[in-house]
């Protein structure tokens, strides 16, 4: 219960903040982000069910079509989980910028195809730089501020979810 | 040896002096002073340099200052405010229609030129196919109406179709859908079912036909746009077989604005 909580509760910061910031004419993919974080820690179901969650709302405010985005999000944080090292949160900068890097561009191509409209070269690509540095940049402090209530909370956090499993696996 | 500490002590007395009169001399050296004093001691720091007309002077104009900015932090808000009006005094009362004044409430950069959500909805009348106006050119209509919200779909969006003129002449036309690349907020959309042989040059003004499609007769009316409403300029033309096809650059600068004006029909 206390794991649903909290997912949703920073979740849904992630949504109101993504919708304000873009409101003042900045785009950064904090529901992607959200994504990528809730996969680490929770595998991919709870990766899946919270972006269905978010992306509905998303979509009807900012017009976006944002799952398919999210999923290859998913998809890549999966992997990272698996295959990379997610105990420093500072590290956490490459993973994330790649991560995001991919599910902007497949939203872009999900606004392009979804409103049969033109790619706008110069505009896309600042705000693509933009969303991709800011969301990179700001990933470990993201994620250290949610390790530390999901800490509180005597929930799995980021930065050890590794270590538990294999300790877990050890145990068995 | 001696003669050399005489000189020390002559030297540091007449510095002495002069430290202890440059305030009075000029005010600006008290701050200075006070800072060098009064750790050593507060009391004559405090009986000779603080407190002095200097600092009540700053203090007060340290007040007048932030109170100057309040003002014009006031001033630019109401300056920001009656720009927004003129712009929307600019439309003109057009027959049989009212006008509902909403405010743009959500936006992304990304899809802003397509769509966005205004502040009024289905509780203040608004219905789907309503058009919409920044100052007196027309942007697009409502696509989607919920309570206290809708959503206003711009011209550059596929399923918005306007039926227009070309100002001057007969000539109509069907407006739909992003035509070209966007350049600084300016939307360029298609002008199509022109007939092949008549001359349209670039420049040419393109206004509303007054004419309905027939989902928009479905509408009760509502979707109905008057004649005469002024959408863009014509950028550039080219011929199929059977229709010419223009460029339209739509009037309406879809970044820069925060107020749109809804028009319903008054049908009674």
């Amino acid at each position: 219960m206390k794991q649903i909580i909290f997912t949703a509760f920073t979740a849904f910061l992630a949504l109101w903040l993504e919708v304000s910031l873009a409101n003042l004419g900045i785009i950064v993919p904090l529901v992607m982000f959200q994504a990528f974080y809730i996969t680490v820690v929770r595998k991919w179901r709870w990766g899946i069910i919270t972006s269905l969650v978010l992306c509905a709302p998303l979509d009807n405010l900012l017009g976006y079509a944002s799952l398919p985005a999210v999923i290859v999000v998913i998809i890549i944080a999966s992997f990272w989980r698996n295959i990379g090292d997610c105990s420093r949160a500072e590290l956490q900068v490459f993973p994330v910028g790649f991560g995001i890097s991919f599910g902007v561009l497949v939203l872009y191509l999900s606004v392009l195809v979804k409103y049969d409209g033109y790619i706008q070269w110069f505009q896309w690509a600042t705000q693509f730089c933009g969303a991709v540095v800011i969301i990179a940049f700001s990933s470990p402090f993201i994620i250290k501020f949610q390790d530390i209530l999901a800490d509180k909370l005597q929930l799995s956090t980021y930065s050890k979810i590794q270590r538990e499993e294999l300790y877990s696996a050890a145990d068995k | 040896m001696r003669r050399f500490l005489k000189i020390f002590w002559i030297v540091s007395l007449v510095s002495a002096f002069f430290l202890l009169v440059l305030p009075y001399i000029s005010p600006r050296f008290r701050g200075l002073l006070n800072n060098f004093v009064h750790p050593i001691l507060p009391g004559i720091s405090k009986s000779l340099y603080s407190e002095t007309d200097v600092v009540k002077e700053n203090s007060v104009l340290k007040e007048r200052v932030s109170y100057y900015q309040s003002q014009k932090e006031y001033w630019d808000s109401l300056f920001d405010e009656n720009r927004k009006l003129r712009e929307l005094q600019k439309m003109q009362q057009i027959p049989l229609y009212n006008t509902i004044v909403a405010s743009v409430s959500v936006r992304s950069p990304l899809t802003g030129k397509y769509r966005f959500i205004i502040d009024k909805g289905e509780l203040h009348g608004l219905k789907i196919g309503m058009p919409v106006l920044v100052a007196d050119t027309l942007l697009g209509r409502i696509v989607e109406v919920r309570g206290d919200h809708a959503v206003v779909g711009t011209l550059a969006m596929q399923s918005v179709n306007v039926f227009c003129r070309i100002k001057g002449t007969d000539y109509y036309g069907k407006l739909s859908g992003e035509a070209k690349r966007s350049e600084e907020g300016k939307l360029f959309c298609s002008l199509t079912w022109l007939p092949r042989d008549v001359e349209i040059k670039e420049g040419m003004i393109v206004l509303s036909s007054g004419f309905a499609s027939e989902e928009e007769m479905l509408r009760s009316g509502s979707g109905l746009i008057p004649r005469n409403i002024k959408i863009g300029v014509v950028r550039s033309v080219s011929k199929n077989e059977k229709f010419q096809e223009a460029i339209v650059e739509l009037s309406a600068n879809w970044r820069s604005f925060e107020h749109i004006t809804v028009l319903k029909k008054n049908l009674e």
